[in-house]
Order: C-alpha cells, then structure tokens, then sequence
C-alpha cells in the first residue's frame, strides 16, 4: 500500500506511516468527518501530498480499529449523517510518539542532504 | 498500556462480530457520504452528473478492493474466514458423509481411548492434592537400605516437628485403617476406614471443615483424652443423610465414645490416591486403633506407621530443606543407633511420591498411555490416508481455487478446517468413549477391605486433554493431505476433473502413510499379543492352591479389644463349629489366604547349612500362619514330610512348612524334611527349632513373594462347617465378621478336569478331593483375596449377587451364611467365595445322596447354599504371639 505520493513518489519507506501520523495530527485539531479530512488535507499540505481518496478510509478505519481515533455519528450542517472521528487518548500518546519519530527522522535526513550540499 | 488499549479495542472487535451487519452498513454509508460529497463538488465544477460520479468513483482506486481494506481492518477476518471454511466444511462433509462417518468413528475411538489413558495417569500421578497451594506440600520420608518411602514413628514425628525450620507446619496421618464403626451404641459395628491424623492436619493443608470445626492443636496433646473425631464428606453423606446437626454427636468406634467436630469439605475426599477416609481421628487416640499390640505408638521409635507431610516455608527451596531433613536424620542416628542404623530421611514431591519405585501401578498407567497414543496414530495416519484420497478427487476444486487468486495457505487453511471439523465430531465421540471406559473401569471392583477407589474420572482435565488430542489429531491427519492438495499443478488440474495428477511424490506420500499404518499396527499387534500372553502366564502361574467352592470371612477380635484368651476361645468355637457343619467339607484359620491382596508378614531367617554370603545376616520372606486344615482346605500338596498337625501347639516343638522353591533353593539336592532355620525375635522363634523343610508343619517360609504358597506358622484351628453353624457360632455374637468373599477367578474356573497338574514353575498340585458344584452363575470374578476363615462349600445357591457384604447396605445378594448374630456386634468387613464351575454340577449329580440332601436342604432354605464348604479361618496374627514374639498357647 502506498498511503502517500509525494511529488517525486519515490521514497515510499520513508514515507510509510506518516499518513497515520498526518490524520493523527488532523483529528488533534477537532473531530472531523472523511470528506472533511480530504479537504483540509489537500488544503493544508497545498497540494504538495496528494492523499489518494481510496487510502484514505482503509486508514482511518485501521486507527479506530488500534484504539486511536473513536468515531461517532453526527449530523452535520446540512443535515447528513456523518461519521465524525475524534482522537482518544491513546491516540494522543500515539501522536506524540510519531511526532517524535518524524522529527527525528526529518532532522536526521534533512542534516545528511545539508552535508551533502557543502 | 496493553489493558488500556485493549478497553478501546475490544469493544471494537466484539462488535464488529456481532453487530457485522450494522458495521456493514456504517461502512457503506459513510463511503457514500464521502462519494455524493465528491460528485457534489464536481458538478459545482461543472462536470455532469455522470462525469462526476465516474471521477469521483476513479479517484477511490478500485471502490471495492478499499471497502475490503475496511473489512479487514477489523482484524476479524481469521474469525469469518473460519465460519467460513467451517459452513463450507460442513457442506462438503455432508456430501461425503459415509467416509465422514467413518472418519468420525475412527477419531472418537483414538481420542477416546487415550483421553481414558489420560484420566488415568492424571489420576494416578498428575492430580495434586485437592488443597490450597499444593505445591507447598511435600512428603518427608524416612529412607532405610531397601525402602526409600518408609514412614515415620510417632516419636521421630514429633522430633521432626519441634525442630525442622523449613516448613509452615508438619502433619502426620496414618493409613486408613479398618474401624468398628456404630452410630449408635446398640447398633451393630460396621467396618468403616478410619485415619488418625495430627492436631494441625486440617490447618496445616487449608481445609476447613464445614459444618463444624477442624481439630484443636490441644486435642492431640494427651493420650486417650480428647475423643473426637471429623467426619469424611461421603461418609458424612451417605450415611448421615447429610445432617449438619451430626456435629457434636456421639458415636462408638472400636467400643469407645466419639463426638463428631467437624465435616471435612466437599473439595477435601482426603490426601490418598485410591482410598476415601471415613472420618479422621486425632494420633493422641491412636490406642483405640492400634493393630499392633506389641508396639507402642507413643513411645516406640521404631513403630513407623505415620506419613508426614510439611508445607513449605515461603522461600524456603526443595534443597534446603533436603539438606535439613538429612540433617536430623543423622541425629537420629547418632542418638538411637541400634532403631536408626542405615536410616536417612528425605523430602519427597508428590511427583516422586507417585512414581516411587514400589508403587508399580503408574508404570502399567504409563505404559497404557503410550500404547492408546500410538493407538490413535493409527487412528490419524489412517484418516490421514482417506483424506489424501479424497483430495485427488477435488484436484479440479482446489485449482480452481489457486487460479483465482486463492494463496496456497489460504487453501491449506481451508483443507485443515474440514479435518478440524472431522477431528472436533471425533473429539466429542472420544469423550463418550473416554466416558464409557472410565465406567468400565469403575465397574472393576477391587476387592478389599475397605473400599477402594479408582482415582479416574471424567473432569475438566480430561476434556481439555481430549480437546487438545482433536486438534493436534486434526494437525496430524489433515496436514500432509492439504500440502499434497495444494501442491496441484495447475493446468493439469485445471484440464481433466478428476485426473490424479501423476506424480511420484504424490505416490510417495501415501505409500508413507501405508507403511507407518501398518507398522504401527504391527506394534500393537505384538505389544497386545505380549500382554495377553504375559497374563495368561501369570495367571496359569497363579496358585497352587484350590480355587473355588471356597468361602472366606475375616474377623478381627482386636476391634471389639478382645484379650488374647478371649481371641484364641473364638477361633477355636468358631473352626470347631465350622467343622461341625455338613456342608462344610473343611475349615482352616489362616492369615492370609493365597493370592489374597493383603501383602505377607516377612521374617528374617537364617537356614542352617547354608553359607551366608558376607553382607548378609538373614534372608527375608514372606509367610503365613495356618492351623492343620489349611493344606487340606486349600488343597495344597505336602510333597515330603508332612503337614501343620493340632499336635504342633504352643508348647509343642516349633515346626515349619516351607514351600518347593525354599526347599530347593537353602538345601538343593538334600532332603529338607528335618532341616532347621533360625528366625528373628520376632515371630521366628517359632519356627526356629522345627523341623523345617518343605512338607513339614510350622512356619512356612516362602522365598518368592509372588508365589503362590502360603505358609503356615502356628497352628490354628481348623473346621469344616456348615453356613448356618456359622451363623449359629455364638462366638461370632461379639466378634464381627470383617469380611466374607468367596474366591473366583472365572478363567480359571474349570475346576477339576480344567486344572493343571504340575504347573509351570514345577509346584506340584495335587486334588485329592471332589468337591460338590454351584452352578456356573454364581461364579464370583473378584480375585482371590485375603483373609481369615475360609470355608469351603459344595453347592451355592442360584441367582447370587457378585458380591455379598455381610454388614454393608447390598445385603440384598446376600449369600451364603449372614452371621446374624455375630453380626450385631461386630462388623463384617466382607466375604467371598472361591468360584463354581458348571463341570460341579455334573459332580454335584454323581453324588446322589449328598445331592438329595442338599437339595432338600436348599428347598428349605431358598437363597442358600445347598451344598458343603469349606471354610477356612484365620487370626490376625498379633494375637498369636506374645510380647516376646513367641506363639501364645491355646487355651
């Protein structure tokens, strides 16, 4: 599965996971709907990460089913029924730790590009 | 953290399983809000309806192959895929179902049997004790040179106690020992299986009785003052209704007041394997019971009657206390040299209690097991051969499978779920099966003394033990099957339905199977073939002695605290009047009666003219003690010399009868009519100055235990008595007939023409005298047993019960003689008779008078014996000897 492409695509390893890591991230703001989550995504990451719309829901439903993310149904302004996903705490740990990871693995990378370029 | 997770998740999951429809719709739902959102937003962009929808569909990647993704993101999919396989399973058996059947049937019996074996060796060896932290527990044993499980006395008992460190508390009990037992002080005795049992024995294990209490720690301080006792649970529900007002009543045991405490609970039957105490009695009341008047239970060091067991101190390890225990050993030995020479003690598990040496039993137990394990080997190699067989007729099924996209594994899973399914059927059979052979088992009767219990049951150990043998026979006959189904190739499978696809491995495989059946099989063959036979042998090898038209009864005076004049009247009345009686042909009084269960006195002798080989300073055997009718009565041959005569009393010269194999084995080639041997202290001096050799009255020495000869110390009093002297005898009014049984061994029983002259070990036996038959239903299938009074009678009744007890609740089939009288006071513990075979009938005819005699007699009386006996008697042997080991004279 790939969950994310990038512009060039190519570091799939790298980028496994991180898509967790962006919901976690979303849902940590506010509880959202899917349709809601592919809209800020797309908005917030300005194109840049195209989140395919297919990978969306196997993943979200893959954080419920960890015991991250808890889903419920509302309505929603217009008057549909939505499932809306807010973070549990479990889900908050979660992020925190692959916000750690991220980082580090980041700085790490972007420390190796930056020595390459001197 | 995990726990944590778990909160969240576990509803999850719960849900999606049982709520799978509305999870189902929650899924859909969702996507298609997400989808007209999409399409909205299209359109707002000015596409069609139909262009949005397509974009928005494409921009899903395959809407399908995602809600998929969902599914399986519920982490359920193991479960639904087995429901799964498991319908279809049921399906596809269904249409197979004679070879399902089979298959069934064939499983059941594997598992079955060994789920039985099972049963068994957990009865025997696995079960711990049913208290509280029984891991704690351990036995302390006392360790002599040729017994490494020996007990303790009394005195080293409460050494051990005051000054062992390792252990929580130490608890002694006895065995269970025959008890005169009446609820009320007119009732006649019954026999019941009383233990003696320490103050803390009930604290010491966690038990707590209810209703009632446990033991005081201060009712086991004083000798003979706290008369209390606990009650057994059985005992306490079959023969007190269970009553909870039982606790402070009084009952009589042994002709002494008891007031009832406690009831031991449910959980708590008691510390032995095959063996239910009755009630527990405190030690400091041990003089009521002592079997042994000889010995002092209090005082002698070397009276060793006590198991001990401790509880383990918190922390305390297996070795250190091992190394405590040899410790105060040596101190025993140092302080009592001549009682505690070469003796050591050790802590013992109750692993090692169970597997002990001398215990004989768990080697059968263990051995049975292994042979039902490969017993359903067969089983599964031969369903695994059926299941190949079966799979080449799906090859077409399972390529089509594979070419569809199915992986292999998932195909194996599939071929394995069906054999699970096979295995599971087969599983619930076993355990009928299992259940079938437990109460088989329970159906042998043991016959003893007091009752014994077959540890086997049918609990929740056996039926996860027989759950874990169906999976693992799942595994084992539906795995090689699977591998073989799916290794199909393809395009073969895919082009001829049914073609078995060629393939040496293929062939290989089953052939495997073939050859591993069969010479699994061939083991079993060999190994039940060897069985068979080795019983045959032992049982041809059995006895010398007569086996049927033999009644026995056992009494214990002791119980009723009889004085030894008062023991030796009794006897004497009771053979006189078994004499007297017509249809006794003859009566004796012996200790032991041949192949009876009850293991021999021993005696320490030296025979003169033999060199002693360095080490030693005595030879052990085993003996007996018999009055002059007892080589009559058992039809036993004198081969030299000549019998136990009345002369041979007390006073008169101390004379042996030693069997064929002693004779040969002390004085080979030398007539041993005339030799002597000199005996321990104990009992020996009787024997010690006779003219002991084989055929000669006195004690008879055997040399092998598992031989068939008794032998006879001291004269007893003999009879041939008719039942209804028997039962007339007025000694038995006080004296309680313990036990009556007849003998009988139903293969065996052929009586006169079937009998072997010489047999195999070369003891000759010789019949000198006819004998009046019963006939062949009456036949008795307990094993010869022990004990005191034989009698030998002609012709029983019809229609008699298997088993009589002359006291217990199956009076019902009563046969022979009740000692009614006798029976008012003192208990029976049981009787039997040596069986009758349908060739006596043909005897009985020949004797025409007799036969008319007997018939009239049986006419009269419906439900008796219509013939003579035999009855043979014995004394227990304490009363036969004096305080220095001598033989007390008759008076």
């Amino acid at each position: 599965m790939l969950p994310l492409v990038t512009e060039m695509s190519k570091p799939t390893d790298l980028v496994q996971g991180t898509l967790d890591l962006l919901l976690l991230k979303l849902l940590a703001l506010e509880p959202l709907h899917g349709w809601a989550i592919s809209l800020r995504l797309r908005a917030l990451s300005g194109d840049v990460l195209q989140v395919s719309e297919g990978s969306l829901y196997p993943a979200l439903h893959k954080l419920e089913q960890e015991g991250w993310i808890k889903a419920e149904w509302k309505t929603t302004e217009n008057n549909r029924r939505a499932k809306f996903y807010a973070l549990t705490r479990l889900g908050r740990k979660q992020l925190e730790t692959e916000a750690a990871n991220w980082k580090r693995l980041s700085s790490a990378i972007s420390h190796v590009v930056q020595l390459s370029e001197i | 953290m995990n726990l944590q997770r778990l909160l969240y998740t576990l509803p999850l999951r719960l849900r999606s399983i049982f709520r799978g429809a509305q999870v189902e719709r929650e899924l859909q739902e969702e996507l298609r809000f997400h989808l007209d959102h999409r399409i909205a937003e299209g359109v707002a962009r000015g596409l069609s309806a139909r262009e949005a929808t397509l974009a928005a569909l494409r921009a899903m990647d395959g809407l399908e192959q995602r809600k998929e993704e969902m599914r399986d993101a519920r982490r359920i999919h193991w479960l639904t895929d087995f429901v799964d396989d498991a319908r279809y399973a049921i399906r596809s058996l269904r249409r197979t179902s004679g070879l399902a059947a089979f298959v069934v049937v064939t499983l059941a019996l594997g598992i079955g049997m060994s789920a039985a074996a099972f049963s068994m060796v957990d009865g025997l060896i696995l079960r711990p004790y049913p208290v509280p932290h029984s891991r704690d527990l351990v036995d302390l044993v006392s360790t002599a040179r040729d017994n490494a499980f020996d007990a303790f006395s009394y005195r080293e008992y409460v050494d051990i106690r005051r000054l062992a460190k390792s252990y929580d508390g130490v608890i002694a009990s006895t065995d269970v020992l025959p008890v005169g037992f009446s609820a009320e002080p007119a009732t006649p005795a019954r026999i019941k299986a009383g233990m003696l049992v320490s103050g803390d024995y009930f604290r010491v294990l966690g038990v707590e009785p209810q209703p009632g209490r446990g033991f005081r720690e201060e009712e086991d301080l004083v000798p003979g003052r706290d008369a209390v006792m606990v009650l057994g649970p059985d005992f306490w529900k079959h023969d007190f209704g269970a009553d909870p007002s039982v606790v402070g009543r009084r009952v009589r045991l042994n002709g002494t007041d008891f007031t009832i405490v406690g009831v031991a609970p449910e959980s708590f039957p008691g510390m032995l394997v095959f063996q239910r105490p009755d009630f527990y009695i405190p030690l400091a009341m041990a003089r009521s019971f002592a079997a042994d008047r000889r010995k002092n239970f209090f005082e002698d060091r070397d009276h060793r009657v006590l198991t001990v067991r401790a509880r383990l101190k918190a922390g305390t390890t297996l070795q250190s206390a091992r190394s405590e225990i040899a410790l105060l050993a040596q101190n025993f030995t140092r302080e009592y040299p001549a009682l505690n020479r070469d003796r050591g003690a050790a802590v013992r598990t109750l692993f090692e209690m169970r597997t002990r040496g001398d215990f004989s039993e768990w080697k059968f137990i263990v051995v049975f097991g292994v042979l039902s394990l490969v017993v359903l080997s067969v089983a599964c190699t031969n369903v695994a051969g059926l299941l190949l067989s079966r799979g080449q007729t799906r090859t077409r099924e399972i390529a089509v499978r594979l070419a569809i996209g199915a992986g292999r594994f998932r195909v194996i899973r599939m071929l394995l779920t069906e054999s699970l399914m096979l295995a599971f059927v087969g599983g619930l059979g076993g355990i009928a099966v299992a259940y079938a052979g437990i109460r088989f088992l329970h159906s042998l009767s043991v016959p003893s003394e007091l009752p014994v219990l077959l540890p086997f049951r049918l609990d929740a150990r056996v039926l996860l033990a027989s759950l874990a043998l169906s999976l693992v026979s799942a595994v084992a006959c539906g795995l090689a099957p699977a591998l073989q189904a799916t290794r199909t190739d393809l395009v073969i499978g895919l082009k001829a339905a049914d073609a078995d696809a060629p393939g040496r491995r293929r062939l290989w495989g089953r052939n495997a199977l073939v050859v591993a059946q069969v010479s699994l099989s061939l083991v079993l063959l060999t190994a039940a073939f060897v069985m068979m036979r080795g019983f045959n042998m032992g049982a041809d090898a059995g006895t010398a002695a007569v086996k049927d038209h033999v009644l026995m009864a056992r009494f214990d005076p002791r119980l009723m605290q009889y004085t030894e004049a008062q023991t030796q009247r009794f006897y004497q009345r009771l053979v006189d009047r078994a004499r007297a009686a017509s249809a006794v042909e003859s009566a004796a009084l012996t200790q032991n009666p041949p192949l009876g269960l009850n293991p021999f006195d021993r005696i320490a002798f030296v025979p003169d003219g033999f060199v002693m080989p360095r080490d030693r300073e005595a030879f052990t055997s085993t003996m007996d003690t018999v009055d002059e009718g007892f080589f009559e009565t058992m039809e036993i041959a004198i081969l030299r010399g000549r019998g136990i005569l009345r002369a041979d009393s007390a006073d008169a010269p101390r004379v042996a009868v030693v069997n064929e194999q002693f004779a040969k084995h002390y004085w080979p080639g030398v007539d041993a009519v005339g030799k002597r041997i000199r005996a321990d202290r104990l009992r020996v001096s009787s024997a010690g100055s006779a003219p002991g050799a084989a055929d000669e009255p006195a004690p008879a020495i055997e040399r092998r235990p598992a031989s068939t000869r008794r032998s006879a110390r001291r004269r007893r009093p003999c009879a041939r008595c008719e039942h209804a002297d028997f039962r007339r005898a007025d000694v038995r009014r006080r004296v309680p007939l313990q036990r009556r049984r007849r003998t009988g061994d139903r293969r065996r029983d052929r009586g006169h023409d079937g009998r072997r002259g010489p047999d195999a070990r070369g003891r000759r036996i010789v019949r000198t005298r006819r004998v009046l038959g019963e006939p062949a239903d009456a036949r008795d299938r307990g094993p010869h047993r022990d004990r005191r009074i034989a009698v030998r009678r002609a012709a029983p009744r019809h229609g008699e019960g298997r088993r009589a007890r002359w006291n217990g609740r199956d009076d019902r089939h009563r046969a022979g003689p009740r000692p009614r009288a006798a029976a008012q006071r003192v208990p029976v513990q049981r009787r039997r008779r040596r069986s009758h075979g349908v060739r006596d009938r043909r005897a009985l005819a020949a004797h025409g008078d007799d036969d008319r005699h007997l018939r009239a007699r049986a006419a009269r009386r419906t439900h008796r014996p219509h013939a003579s006996a035999q009855v043979r008697m014995r004394s227990p042997l304490k009363t036969d000897v004096d305080s220095r080991g001598n033989p007390r004279a008759r008076r």
